[in-house]
């Protein structure tokens, strides 16, 4: 599955400034930021859905939207096919916009309530000049509302996204990014809003029509569906990618403490199975100028000294399987 | 022995559009120290099951008809002050839903446990509640010291070991908790289930668990009731439920479930097709029909099938049970 990739992340920064009030500013001369991605690198490769899964306020949304250049990065390279978005200007950024899409995470927020569900998936071609006239532009909508069935299409065209369910919702915002056949599309927790009986159904239209386009970012806090959605999964804790393998090794073969408290802590469907505690210790330490050693150290129930004073680096531990934790370096 | 008994219990809202029968003719059943589970979709009628055995509902909603015992005694005929004075809080006492924003911000936590004793509980005097919260902090795993915060100073798993102290206030014994861990993340929500068990065997309780996330209730739970549309369509035993599950809309929450365990990656995730009918307007016959792969003529005629017997430890509501071969 060595293709080439699509996207490669370099270094990638983003530091929130926290803004003080004029009279501590005086007390304390240390600038506050709250590092949300601290120096992050991984490729996601052509063709490839992978998973980004962490808790929340371990920045996989901030991490999402840079990646789109919906945020500017604080430092770092970003390349998509070869071009370094970073440092694109906003009219070249133009340009490729229509290559890198994004799926918000809830429908009942993201979908204009005063647009036709017509207005709604067509804005992007409009946005972006890839149609002649109206007839053009409802034959496409048309098209792509039946492959996410929406049937017959021109029951939907005029609805309004009040007059549908919120599995529908989720399924015109999946049209929205897909329409216009972009290279690379962001799925922000695409289902963590649907009730669980409907969730498969979008998640198996995301599978259909990736061929229409080639790689998605699977942003998730649930590493249930993530094992069954992605090829690869990359675990984030706290600004900083921790582990990153293949769906398959990360469940079946979890390296780093905190991948295996993550899947210890996953409810399974089954009343026989129920779980033991889970290994960790503590609360989740304030993303606000974190000290420089493991981000996971103060939960961790075998971190040694070493883990006190140094940030482990990302080592590949064989076959792509790569891991950020002094314990696990062979 | 029976701590709860539900029967024919039906909850109606009036709005502007017409009546809702958001809970239509229920069953309920707690044996005593058990766990239960109440399993469904949004809307389908749960949190309302829930606030009606503590007759907590909104405004516009009331019960309509149907008998609540609790520990054999009706309670459903008891007034308000009554209710307030001798049931809420002191036997029966509830988690409510979004425990992250329940908390009032402007009051100290162990204040605001103190305050739930006072409620129930005039003769105490303030001291001795102030130490009653701070055990009961103790008891939910937070250092008493921390009562003297304010809500905001808690992480979201803090406030809600918090709410679950406050539910414990009166000594209860029976607890509902209305999607404890729903908004949590998953370690913090573990760490809250082990909780729960915890608490409830010291205590003694009987916990009612209400979610849409049957693995939470597979980790929590004895027995099961999976609702729809404003009825119980199954219950029974929950291992019983999750081997064999015997009506069509039980099968598909349960499969629907993508799960860490499975040995192989699945390409494909299973789904119920449509969406929840409007509780204005529910589906004529079984509530099911529309979505069920097996529904034939009779389940679209009334009236809705009748919840019965099918083995020793399980109930269905169906024309056509799984694995019945007719």
């Amino acid at each position: 599955m060595s293709q080439k990739p699509i996207i490669r992340v370099r270094k990638l920064r983003k530091l929130f400034p926290i803004r003080r009030g004029f009279l501590s500013s005086f007390f304390t001369k240390e600038e506050l930021f709250i590092h949300a991605v601290d120096n992050v690198s991984f490729d996601i490769n052509t063709d490839e859905v992978l998973g980004l899964v962490g808790e929340s306020g371990c920045g996989k949304t901030t991490l999402g939207r840079l990646l789109i250049r919906l945020l500017e990065p604080t430092s770092g390279e970003i390349y998509f096919n070869d071009t370094n978005i970073v440092s694109l200007s906003q009219s070249e950024m133009r340009k490729l916009r229509p290559k890198m899409q994004i799926i918000f995470q809830d429908p009942y927020e993201s979908l204009n309530p005063r647009m036709t569900v017509l207005d709604l998936v067509s804005e992007p071609l409009e946005v972006n000049d890839l149609v002649e006239n109206d007839a053009e532009k409802e034959e496409k909508v048309a098209e792509i509302l039946e492959s996410v069935r929406l049937t017959p299409p021109e029951d939907f065209m005029f609805r309004y996204p009040h007059e549908l369910s919120g599995g529908q919702r989720q399924r015109i915002a999946v049209a929205r990014a897909l329409i216009i056949h972009p290279d690379f599309v962001v799925a922000d927790e695409p289902v963590s809003m649907l009730d669980t009986s409907t969730r498969g159904e979008v998640l198996n239209l995301m599978i259909e029509l990736k061929t229409l386009t080639r790689s998605y970012l699977f942003i998730t806090h649930e590493l249930a569906v993530a094992r069954h959605f992605c090829d690869r999964i990359a675990i984030m804790y706290l600004g900083r990618i921790m582990e990153m393998a293949s769906s398959d090794e990360i469940v079946k073969n979890p390296v780093h403490p905190y991948t295996r408290a993550l899947l210890e802590a996953t409810p399974v469907p089954n009343p026989k199975a129920r779980r033991e505690k889970v290994n960790i210790k503590g609360e989740v330490i304030s993303p606000i100028n974190p000290p420089r050693r493991c981000r996971f150290y103060t939960r961790c129930l075998m971190a040694e000294e070493i883990c006190s004073r140094l940030e482990p680096e990302l080592v590949d531990i064989g076959g792509g399987h790569v891991v950020a934790c002094h314990l696990n370096q062979g | 022995m029976n701590i709860l008994e539900a029967s024919d219990l039906r909850v109606y809202y009036q709005t502007t559009k017409g009546v809702v029968k958001a809970v239509d003719g229920v069953d309920f059943v707690v044996r005593a120290g058990t766990s239960v589970g109440l399993a469904g979709e949004s809307g389908c009628g749960k949190t309302t099951l829930g606030l009606a055995f503590l007759k907590l509902l909104p405004e516009n909603g009331a019960i309509e008809s149907g008998s609540l015992l609790f520990d054999g005694d009706d309670i459903y005929s008891l007034d308000e002050k009554t209710f307030r004075e001798n049931i809420r809080w002191s036997k029966i006492s509830m988690i409510f839903q979004g425990a992250m924003n329940a908390l009032n911000p402007v009051f100290k936590v162990e204040d605001q446990i103190a305050e739930a004793i006072k409620l129930h509980d005039k003769k105490t005097k303030k001291k001795e509640r102030l130490q009653t919260a701070r055990d009961l902090l103790k008891k939910v795993d937070i250092d008493p010291t921390m009562g003297r915060h304010y809500p905001h100073e808690f992480s979201g798993g803090m406030r809600q070991r918090a709410m679950i102290a406050m539910a414990l206030a009166c000594d209860p014994q029976l607890v509902i908790a209305d999607e404890p861990t729903t908004a949590l993340d998953v370690i913090v929500q573990k760490q809250l289930m082990d909780l729960l068990r915890r608490l409830k065997a010291e205590m003694n309780l009987s916990l009612i668990v209400i979610s849409h996330d049957i693995s939470v209730l597979a980790e929590l739970c004895d027995y099961l009731n999976i609702m729809y549309a404003g009825r119980i369509v199954e219950w029974g035993e929950i291992e019983e439920i999750f081997e064999n599950p015997r009506h069509h809309y039980t099968h598909g929450l349960i499969s629907t479930f993508p799960t860490v365990e499975d040995e192989e990656r699945k390409s494909k995730f299973e789904f119920i097709p449509g969406a929840p009918p409007n509780l204005l307007d529910p589906p004529l016959g079984c509530r099911f029909h529309p979505r069920c792969p097996a529904a034939t003529e009779i389940c679209r005629q009334e009236p809705t099938p009748e919840m019965r017997k099918i083995s020793e430890k399980q109930y269905v509501a169906c024309h056509h049970p799984r694995g019945d071969l007719e």
